[in-house]
């Protein structure tokens, strides 16, 4: 089979449009509302194209077969415009996809999508005066994407741009590392001013409260008690069966860490990653066959009276 | 391993006068197995002629007995033709067809303008618009009358693309001018094109048959 023109829905297609609409928002001074509303198109079809990368499918709006049909390159029937998932879904999708484009990123790029919207949608300027303090955030999610379908950021960027948007992430890293250290600091301080009586109970309350089943245990940098790291689904699950009981481990990055004995709190994947709380973990759960099987049996029993040999 | 080697050297392989008892549709079978690849269609035959004789869409009716600048074929499609078997039918000696790798032409920029120039169609096609890289995924690809420039590097690379021969050091000729003189182009990574017809009318055929890449995945 010829194919004389790409697949709308396709990584090459997206990029190309991605690339277009970044040289479109490098061409406006970084003050003009322009600059942040051409972002804004250009890090959806990134989203889109990182989905892409996995399948064409995937942004295939399921709940039409013949959007599928289209997104497998089929002729469909009478339908004249295909429709792809909502910006939204796709960027579920290339979270649960990708671990490295993580819960911060997925929020920023939400927000800026509701900016994207607002300039659209209504009357409202929500690219005017914005600044450019959400640059560095940007950068890290296009920078990110961009990792997931194999180019560079000099490809989308130029490379000047690319260079400018290399310094910003690093400084976004390094704001997030002094934040982190500096509220690490301050529980410490506290910390260190309590009575040894009172930070022995203290820490052995913590132990007791931060069981396996309420999150990943953790040693807190403050005060060196046992703490919690909570986290979102990183990548495939796995399960098998052992010992009579279904076991399904779940690859899981860090969003919040939380420490019982001294209060410390710290949000954000950059942040834990900063202080060392970033490496993912596993979160492992047990279930019995039947409860794990339950929806399957209900399928296909439901409805049935009991068996019996009646002709 | 000889055509390989060539394919992969030089971007073409000069068959020379090639079985010239055979016809070129048997020819294509044979390499396209060799090859691993399938034929596009049956073969078409080449003729020159003045510009008003052929329509827009179509080289002959741009160029006419001018040079033919070089090109790949098809470069307008997201996936041209992989290779293009030429077969001499009747020559004519004081013509050339010009053979260029795509590595002179890349090799006169900076790889961020390889990367980042970036081409449409200059008009639908099967109703679409889109955009296209210089080279990506192994296709390198360049029609100066085919291909708009969309951006900034790819105003840069059409520039240098219309000028002179000259700024090209590594350029090769072959001349089909004997019956069964056949060349073997990889549309992929070669630029061809064709020196000045001086006999009008001309009574030059050239026979031509495209093969496809099996499975390329978009």
């Amino acid at each position: 089979m010829t194919i004389k023109t790409p697949h709308e829905w396709s990584t090459d297609a997206l990029l190309t449009k991605a690339q277009r609409y970044a040289t479109l928002m490098l061409d406006q001074p970084r003050d003009n509302w322009q600059f942040g509303f051409w972002s804004a198109l250009c890090l959806e079809m990134l989203v889109r194209a990182s989905v892409s990368k996995v399948s064409t499918t995937l942004l295939a709006d399921a709940k039409d077969w013949n959007n599928i049909l289209f997104a497998l390159g089929k002729k469909t029937g009478t339908k004249l415009s295909m429709k792809s998932i909502d910006i939204s879904e796709a960027l579920t999708r290339a979270e649960s996809l990708f671990p490295t484009f993580n819960r911060e990123m997925v929020n920023f790029c939400v927000l800026h999508f509701q900016r994207r919207n607002g300039e659209l949608h209504s009357g409202a300027l929500p690219f005017d005066d914005l600044g450019t303090s959400w640059l560095p955030h940007y950068y890290a999610c296009c920078e990110t994407l961009v990792e997931t379908v194999g180019i560079p950021m000099s490809q989308l960027l130029g490379a000047e741009e690319a260079a400018t948007a290399t310094t910003l992430i690093q400084a976004l890293k390094d704001d997030a590392a002094k934040a982190v250290k500096g509220t690490i600091n301050a529980h410490k301080t506290i910390w260190e001013e309590k009575e040894l009586d009172m930070r022995n109970k203290l820490a052995k309350q913590a132990e007791t409260l931060s069981t396996k089943a309420a999150g990943h245990r953790a040693t807190c940098p403050a005060c060196q008690s046992v703490g919690l790291i909570h986290g979102t689904a990183a990548g495939l699950e796995s399960s098998n069966f052992t010992d009579g009981m279904i076991v399904v481990r779940q690859p899981m990055l860090p969003s919040l860490f939380e420490c019982n004995a001294c209060g410390l709190k710290i949000s954000g994947f950059s942040k834990l990653n900063a202080c060392g709380l970033g490496g993912t973990f596993t979160s492992t759960v047990a279930y019995d066959p039947t409860d794990y099987f339950e929806d399957d049996f209900h399928d296909r029993w439901a409805g049935l009276s009991e068996d019996n040999n009646e002709p | 391993m000889q055509i390989l080697d060539d394919i992969s050297t030089r971007g073409f392989v000069d068959l020379g006068i090639y079985e010239p008892e055979k016809c070129i549709s048997k020819i294509a079978l044979q390499l396209g197995r060799y090859l691993g690849v399938r034929l596009h269609a049956n073969f078409e035959q080449l003729t020159t002629n003045s510009t008003t004789a052929k329509p827009q869409n179509t080289y002959a009716g741009n160029y006419g007995f001018s040079e033919l600048p070089l090109h790949t074929d098809l470069a307008h499609w997201y996936v041209p033709p992989r290779y293009i078997l030429l077969r001499c039918v009747v020559g004519d000696p004081e013509v050339s067809t010009l053979l260029l790798h795509h590595r002179e032409v890349v090799a006169q920029f900076s790889e961020a303008i390889v990367r980042r120039a970036l081409f449409r169609p200059r008009r639908r096609l099967e109703g679409k618009l889109f955009l296209m890289r210089l080279r990506d995924n192994g296709i390198f690809r360049w029609d100066q009358l085919f291909l708009t420039p969309d951006n900034h590097e790819a105003r840069q690379v059409r520039n240098l693309m219309i000028s002179p021969h000259s700024s090209f050091k590594i350029m090769e000729e072959v001349t089909l001018a004997e019956p069964g003189r056949t060349i073997l182009i990889d549309n992929w990574n070669t630029l061809h094109g064709r020196s000045l017809v001086k006999t009008i009318p001309s009574q030059r055929r050239i026979q031509r048959i495209y093969f496809h890449e099996e499975g390329y995945d978009d």
